[in-house]
């Protein structure tokens, strides 16, 4: 659990919206939403990761079962 | 100090959802949820201090352990709903986010029942 999950977040971020610029002027609009929809479901498993495990020591530390 | 990391994450993070919100504002939303499950992280340990000070304490004071369950409950439901409750509040759904702390506090009203049952009734023995 530490910072470089942001850093690498918001570079995956940039990336999808630069791919997606590219492959817009080269007139493949399919492929520029594929793309940014591929980079939004890597950020999002990486983020549901995280709050996963966060429910889970939540649970754990309370005894929230 | 722990807390001069917290406050960094925070601004960095916070700094970083900015720049990204004009190109992708679902990424920003994400980037400031991952922030604050960071944060929560790094306070997690302090926390696990907390409960086993306390429980150490109303063990000694001879607290019941269902009282003290039923406390610790309270306490992780509210903190779970108050994180949900301001993740949704960010993304611009407010009404989820009120649903969320509704269901929250009437979840916590159910598991007071007992507790306020049980004071009733020593109350009842005092006075009869």
């Amino acid at each position: 659990m530490s910072v470089d999950v942001i850093f690498k977040i918001a570079a995956i971020g940039i990336l999808t919206a630069v791919t997606g610029q590219i492959l817009k002027k080269s007139d493949r609009d399919e492929m520029a939403t594929l793309t940014t929809l591929a980079g939004l479901v890597v950020v999002l498993m990486m983020v549901i990761d995280m709050i996963g495990r966060l429910f889970d020591t939540i649970k754990s530390l309370f005894s929230l079962y | 100090m722990d807390i001069l990391k917290i406050c960094a994450i925070g601004l960095i993070s916070a700094i970083f959802a900015l720049t990204v919100k004009q190109y992708k504002p679902e990424v920003a939303i994400l980037i400031s949820v991952s922030a604050a499950v960071i944060i929560l992280f790094m306070v997690a340990d302090y926390l696990v201090e907390a409960v086993t000070v306390i429980t150490q304490l109303s063990e000694r004071a001879g607290v019941d352990d269902a009282l003290l369950s039923s406390i610790l409950k309270i306490i992780g439901v509210g903190y779970l709903t108050e994180f949900s409750a301001s993740v949704c509040e960010d993304a611009g759904n407010k009404s989820i986010g009120e649903k969320i702390s509704f269901a929250g506090k009437v979840i916590i009203l159910v598991v007071a029942l007992p507790v306020l049952s049980a004071v009733i009734d020593i109350i009842s023995e005092m006075l009869l």
